[in-house]
Parts: C-alpha cells; sequence; structure tokens
C-alpha cells in the first residue's frame, strides 16, 4: 500500500465534517485530518482514535499551519457571513500557498434562492437578504477567484442534508414530534423534500477530490428520491413509534405563527446577544428552567413563517451533472435513511427528556 | 494555609475554583500553573492573580498546598510531586485514569500522612446526602433499584482535547460524567458492587454514549450517560413502598412517593443555588481536612472504588449496535 494523501477537513466537529471524518478514517487511501475551532465539538469524531487540530478560519495563522502537506481540503465549516466568507478566503489563501491540489467547497442549494420547477446548476443564484444563503453565495465567488490564481475548487450544492447527527433535519423534527404537539397543517407540507443522505453527500465530495474536469464548476447533490415534506415527517414519525400529531387547519396554523414569531425573533436576539448570562441564570433558578422550557416548548410546537415557506415549495435540484462528471449515484432513499436516522435518535435517548 | 497552588487555568479553574478561593475569608495567596502562559496570564488577570508559572514543579517550594485541575491524565503524576513533597491536593474528579495509578497515589497519601481530596462535588449536594441517609435506614428497603440517566450534547468549553480522540487513551464520557455518578452509587450503596454489563459507542476513541449495569447485595442500578444529546438528567430509585426521583440540577430537592401513590416535594434548607455555590464547600473541606488531619468528604480511598468500577466497565467494553454505522470499523492507521 503507498503513503497515504492527507486530507484535511474544516468543520470536523459538525454535522457533514464529522460524517466525512468517520468514512474517510475506512478509506485505505486517504489520512484525515479533522480541524475544528472549538475543541467541545470533538465529542462525535472523538469516539475514533482522531488526532485534530484546532484551526480558526478566522485566525490566518493557524490556518497556514493546519494545511501544510496536506493534498486535499473538503470545506465543510459553518459559520455566520464573516466565516462563511473571509473563512472560506483565508482557508483558500493558505491552501493556494502551501500547494494544497485540490479544495471541495460545500455550498448549499439555498444559492439559487426561492427558484422552483427544475433547478440545476445553470440557474442564476440569488440573493433573498437571509444570511445563510448570501453568504454562501459570496463564498462560491471567492472559490472562483481562486480558481482564477490557479487552485483547484470544486463546489457542492447539497439539498436538505439528513441523518444522524443533523440538528436541522432530523434531531428537530423528531422532538418536535416527540412532543407531541406540533401544530404543522398537513396541507402545508405538499412541496418537495429534497432529501439526501449525509452519507451520499460525503461520497460525492470524496468523489469530487479526484474527478476530472470539475474544477471551477458547481454542482447539485441531492438524493434518489423526492418524497414530499408530510411524508418524510411520517417517516419519521412511525419509525419512532410516534403517535399522529394534533391537527391543526391552515388558517388557524398560520395566525398562531404571526402572533409567535415576534416573540421567537426577540427571544433568539436575547439568547444569542447574552448567552452566558442566560445560563447562569437558567442553572441557578428553578423557576427560570422552569420558564424558559415552557417557552422553548412553545416555539417548538409553531412552526416559522421560514418553515411554512419551506415545506410548501415545489422544485427539485437534479443530480444529473454530478452523475454525469463525479460519478455520484445517490443510493439512499428516504426509507432507508429514515430508518437508520430513527435508530440512532432511540440510540440517544433524547426523546426521554421531553416528558 | 496561606500560600494555595492551582494547576491548570482551563474552564473548571475558570469557573468553579478561582471564584471560590478569591471569595474564600482566608485571604489564600493564589500561585496559577499552566503550560500555556498566554492563557494563564490572561485568567491571572481576571482573577487579579500575581503569580504565575508554567509547571507545578516550580511552586513545590512556594506553596502550602494544591488544586488540580489539568487534564485527566496528568493529575496523578502531578498530585504524587506535591504529596511526595509533603504538600496536601485536591484533585478534579477523576483522581486518575487507571485504578492502578489511583492506588499508588492512595498508599503514598496514607503513609506520608498527607492528604488527597478529590473534587466529587455531587457529595456535597443537600439532596445527594438526603438520598444516602434514606437509603442508610433502610426507608427504600433492603432492594432497591436506580436508573441514573446523565448528559447533554457536549458543551463544556474544553481549553485542550486531551478528552477526545486518540489523545483519550479511549476513555470518554464514562470517565467524565461517569466518575461522579459511579462515585455517587458507591457512596449511597457502598463499595460491594459488581459490573453486570457495559456497552459504548467507542471505535477506538473516547466514548460518547455508555449503558452500565451495576448489582450490589442490596440494588440493581443502571446507568445511562451521554455526550451527544440531552438526557432527562433523571435519577429515579425505587425500593419499599417508596419511589424518589432526584433531577440533577435540583440541588435542595427531590420527589418522593409512596406506593400508595402520594407524592410530596422533599425540600432541604440552606442549599447553594448552583454548582458553582458547592465551590466554596468543597474548597473549605479541604482546608479543614489538610489543616487538621481529618478525612476530605471524598478522599483518595474514595476514589478507589468509582475507579474500580470504571475500570471494569472499560474491561468488559463491548460496542452497540449501531447500524448508521454499518460498514465503520475500529482503525489504527499507527
Amino acid at each position: 500500500m503507498g503513503e497515504r494523501r492527507k486530507v484535511l477537513v474544516t468543520g470536523a466537529g459538525g454535522f457533514i465534517g464529522g460524517r466525512a471524518v468517520e468514512m474517510l478514517l475506512q478509506s485505505a487511501e486517504w489520512e484525515v485530518i479533522p480541524t475544528v475551532r472549538r475543541w467541545s465539538t470533538l465529542a462525535r469524531i472523538g469516539r475514533h482514535p482522531i488526532h485534530a487540530v484546532q484551526c480558526d478560519l478566522m485566525n490566518p495563522d493557524q490556518v497556514r499551519e493546519a494545511v501544510q502537506g496536506v493534498d486535499s481540503i473538503l470545506h465543510c465549516a459553518v459559520g455566520n457571513a464573516a466565516v462563511t466568507v473571509e473563512g472560506t478566503r483565508n482557508l483558500l489563501a493558505a491552501a493556494l500557498a502551501a500547494g494544497v491540489r485540490r479544495v471541495v467547497h460545500f455550498s448549499t442549494v439555498d444559492v439559487y434562492g426561492r427558484a422552483g420547477g427544475v433547478v440545476d446548476e445553470e440557474q442564476a443564484l440569488l440573493e433573498t437578504g437571509r444570511e445563510y444563503g448570501d453568504s454562501k453565495i459570496e463564498a462560491e465567488k471567492v472559490c472562483l477567484e481562486f480558481v482564477e490564481k490557479g487552485l483547484e475548487v470544486t463546489i457542492l450544492r447539497p439539498t436538505i442534508v439528513y441523518g444522524p447527527f443533523s440538528d436541522l433535519w432530523t434531531v428537530e423534527p423528531a422532538l418536535r414530534l416527540g412532543m407531541r404537539n406540533w401544530l404543522l397543517p398537513v396541507e402545508a407540507c405538499q412541496g418537495t423534500c429534497n432529501l439526501v443522505y449525509v452519507d451520499d453527500l460525503v461520497r460525492a465530495s470524496v468523489l469530487a477530490l479526484d474527478a476530472p474536469g470539475v474544477v471551477g464548476r458547481a454542482y447539485n447533490v441531492n438524493g434518489p428520491d423526492r418524497p414530499t415534506w408530510h411524508q418524510y415527517v411520517e417517516a419519521l414519525r412511525v419509525r419512532l413509534s410516534l403517535p399522529e400529531q394534533p391537527q391543526t387547519t391552515m388558517g388557524r396554523g398560520k395566525i398562531t405563527t404571526t402572533l409567535v414569531d415576534p416573540a421567537r425573533n426577540l427571544i433568539k436576539f436575547v439568547f444569542f446577544t447574552f448567552e452566558p448570562a442566560v445560563m447562569k441564570v437558567y442553572q441557578s433558578s428553578r423557576m427560570a428552567r422552569t420558564l424558559m422550557k415552557g417557552v422553548q416548548s412553545t416555539l417548538r410546537k409553531v412552526p416559522s413563517g421560514a418553515e411554512y415557506d419551506l415545506y410548501g415549495r415545489g422544485g427539485d435540484f437534479p443530480t444529473v451533472r454530478a452523475r454525469a462528471d463525479l460519478g455520484v449515484e445517490p443510493a439512499v432513499d428516504m426509507e432507508n435513511g429514515s430508518d437508520l436516522s430513527a435508530a440512532w435518535i432511540e440510540h440517544t435517548d433524547m426523546l426521554r427528556s421531553l416528558h | 494555609m496561606k500560600t494555595i497552588a492551582v494547576i491548570g487555568a482551563g474552564a473548571i479553574s475558570e469557573s468553579f475554583h478561582l471564584p471560590a478561593l478569591r471569595r474564600s475569608p482566608r485571604d489564600l495567596t493564589i500561585l496559577l500553573v499552566d503550560p500555556d502562559q498566554d492563557r494563564a496570564l490572561e485568567v491571572a488577570k481576571r482573577f487579579g492573580i500575581e503569580f504565575v508559572f508554567p509547571n507545578h514543579r516550580d511552586v513545590l517550594d512556594r506553596a502550602d498546598a494544591a488544586v488540580i485541575a489539568s487534564p485527566h491524565h496528568t493529575h496523578v503524576a502531578i498530585a504524587t510531586d506535591f504529596v511526595d513533597a509533603g504538600l496536601p491536593v485536591l484533585s478534579e474528579k477523576p483522581l486518575g485514569t487507571t485504578l492502578s495509578e489511583v492506588a499508588t497515589l492512595e498508599e503514598l497519601s496514607n503513609s506520608k500522612g498527607v492528604t488527597v481530596a478529590v473534587n466529587q462535588t455531587r457529595r456535597f449536594i443537600p439532596a445527594c446526602a438526603e438520598i444516602r441517609d434514606i437509603i442508610r435506614r433502610g426507608e427504600l428497603g433492603d432492594s432497591v433499584k436506580l436508573q441514573a440517566i446523565e448528559g447533554d450534547k457536549f458543551g463544556w468549553p474544553a481549553a485542550t482535547p486531551s478528552m477526545f480522540g486518540a489523545r483519550s487513551a479511549g476513555k470518554g464520557v464514562l470517565l467524565d460524567i461517569g466518575a461522579h455518578v459511579l462515585d455517587l452509587v458507591a457512596w449511597w450503596f457502598g463499595d460491594d458492587l459488581q459490573v453486570v454489563d457495559y456497552v459504548d459507542d467507542s471505535f477506538g476513541g473516547s466514548e460518547a454514549v455508555c449503558h452500565v449495569r451495576l448489582e450490589g447485595p442490596s440494588c440493581e442500578v443502571e446507568v445511562r450517560l451521554s455526550w451527544i444529546a440531552k438526557q432527562s438528567n433523571a435519577y429515579v430509585f425505587s425500593g419499599g413502598d417508596d419511589r424518589i426521583e432526584w433531577m440533577v440540577y435540583d440541588l435542595d430537592r427531590f420527589e418522593r412517593t409512596s406506593r400508595g401513590g402520594s407524592s410530596r416535594t422533599v425540600t432541604l434548607a440552606n442549599a447553594p443555588a448552583s454548582f458553582a455555590d458547592l465551590a466554596p464547600k468543597v474548597i473549605e473541606d479541604f482546608i479543614v481536612a489538610a489543616t487538621s488531619s481529618g478525612r476530605p468528604l471524598a478522599s483518595a480511598s474514595d476514589a478507589m472504588a468509582s475507579m474500580r468500577l470504571i475500570e471494569e466497565c472499560y474491561a468488559r467494553r463491548r460496542r452497540f449496535d449501531m447500524p448508521w454505522h454499518q460498514d465503520q470499523t475500529e482503525v489504527n492507521h499507527g
């Protein structure tokens, strides 16, 4: 066996980066170097005998040091707009200087804005005013700047990435189902749920590390089937052996959302601005704990306006180009992916904490 | 005792030990030790500490005692240097990472007559002490069942990666939260406990989820620990005609239900408001023991019981069935 090439994974403490590390550890070809901003995010990948490296993308010295001797990079890290854009710039500048051969940048189909119908990679990118999608558009521009400078960068645009450890698309729906009071009308969930199981995305990214003719190009990565959101939520519910949700009408649901959304935004602002103080109060006051749990429960059961928008939207993000150029073949359909996700949820015992 | 060295300028020193030492009425001089001098100076500045050193050996002839709050695997070696020099120590839990090293330190402590205390904070929680008394008085009968579930998504602001992956020597949540939980279990039910089963999710690194089953002459215990997801953080005892439910953050109360169904909240007076408020009690207990040749609430000898159980668990280690990891094997690329 020849010497393994080094692949650095940014955001290795996160959902996608963590899975990338786990799958690359099985590879005879790659030596994986996980990087994290905070050591506390290592609990998941620390289950494997890894040697992680600290790499805050906003610290150019740390980034320069981390990429030395690296063949390739899977850039999975996410953060606020500054991290997404300037952190990416720092990483690519360091990669170019260090002679890194290729970088695979994880973007998102959110770069297409609210485009519907069949959305392939030729679709124009569209800012919507939402930080995540807009900053990913900027980060893609940074990637293309560095392609011009001679660095090999390939961009992946995954859809709804789910599976074990996905806070957004696995844990959150499971917790809401587990609370048994999610006020989500069935008719609000008839949009297309473009699910891609995390393992399929990681396989695509590893293929992109060596595929020829993919530099400077972007690729949608979607799953093999196109369930509705209702079908996905139901698949999780059934597998978690949870009772059917209480039904509400579209009209009543949206009125509740209209009333709750301003409070949701205010609470988010207060929490993120004063997090240490809020946590101190939480830990020292029984009354505060009860109050905060009540607020969290209310926010969880009422879908936000943005969620209504997402769950009702049509649209398909075909993987045709990735199939042709990268050899990507998404293998995990919703049935299989939901089985694995629900098995993991049960393993974590997280639903027990709700009651 | 006038001068106390704090070894380690990490999160536990910052949030627990240093605030308590600063608030102590004993007017202690603090020497802060950490190989990361930038970090040490930053923390020292915040707490008004004048003396900062890179190595614990630098303070052996300056300190009267030490609080050891460095990475787990360094506790015993550092404690040994202090005890050898005749200086008492209060070590963070776990006192060590293996039973044999803890046993060697305990022998040294006994032969030198120098106090080695362990920060088993839970023993200072009034609710835990009251439950112990209830068990000891036999009010739960002679066959008690306990299910203890603890954990959350790991959020401790670890200053080093020593608890994870290859650096952890394959020991994770069991050595971390388990050092608290198994110490409590042994404190409640006595040392005569056996590991019946142990399963975790390690692939050669630090486990993040584990399940333990223990048996003793008068108890059956199930412990479930997690670094991955928020847990119920509840301890449920059943035995005789009673059921007790204690929630981890409730320092001053628990629920007690009789078999007839009547339930009441047992509330204890003068309990601290938060875990951080337990720190002055831990520090004072240590200083009193160290200066009076008394026993601290948790000594090196006491730590042996939980260390033995932890070691037995790791010796029996088997992996959960995890279908989402169906192709995953333990790797060692050297």
